[in-house]
């Protein structure tokens, strides 16, 4: 299992390769891109922070999730910081599992749920700018 | 006791450093601390029911006591995006 913070670009094929053995009949992913535009507003590039350590204690969390949910072991999370530039890829998930439902149920609770709990930072760069992008407080009880 | 706090995202900028000191009471709770902080740096306090707080590196409730070394942050909201 790969749950981890990194600084440098994520390769979706080595992902997907980490998760596939033998008795995996299915693979899913999902891959989230620095898109160049925002609340009606042209972006140029994005910052991500993290907190260091606790972001990758969530990840494993949600990945422990996984496994009492659906039953899928076979995961890959990685999330990217620093600057990205447009249609770089900021998050990258691979699930896998013996039938396919639920790697696709996996790799959708994995995206959902790293956005609510995993304390990662994006700053948005426009022509006007710099904004935080604060889309979900934590809620400290269910997370 | 004094106690450290690191600061992310918005929370950085409003302090202007990645690690704060507060003065909270001995034996002091997560709202000591939020009470200390808004006092210290009033940005916080219109907007302090958006801001989470961990303690060693999980997520706490107000009711949550602080102890003397606890890893203790302030986690603005996170950048979440529509589904």
């Amino acid at each position: 299992m790969i749950c981890r913070i990194v600084e440098t670009p994520i390769d979706m094929g080595e992902l997907m390769k980490h998760v596939e053995e033998d008795e995996v009949g299915g693979v899913c992913s999902f891959t989230g891109l620095v898109r160049n535009h925002s609340r009606g507003q042209k972006v140029t590039h994005l910052e991500y922070h993290a907190y260091p350590g606790m972001a990758e204690k969530k990840m494993r969390q949600v990945a422990e999730e996984i496994e009492e949910r659906f039953g899928v072991t076979r995961l890959a999370l990685e999330h990217r910081v620093g600057t990205l530039k447009i249609g770089e890829i900021a998050v990258g998930i691979a699930a896998a599992s013996a039938h396919r439902d639920a790697s696709f149920k996996a790799c959708r609770y994995a995206i959902d749920r790293i956005k609510q709990i995993v304390p990662i930072w994006k700053k948005e760069f426009g022509e006007d700018g710099a904004v935080w992008v604060e889309e979900c407080p934590v809620d400290a009880e269910t997370a | 006791m004094r106690v450290k706090v690191l600061c992310f995202a918005w929370a950085r900028e409003v302090t202007g450093e990645d690690e704060i000191e507060l003065e909270i009471p001995d034996g002091g709770t997560v709202a000591d601390l939020r009470a200390r902080l808004g006092e210290e740096f009033p940005p916080f306090s219109n907007r302090m029911e958006s801001i989470a707080v961990s303690v060693n590196q999980e997520f706490a409730g107000d009711a949550r006591g602080i102890a003397a070394g606890d890893e203790l942050a302030l986690i603005p909201p996170i950048s979440g995006g529509l589904a």
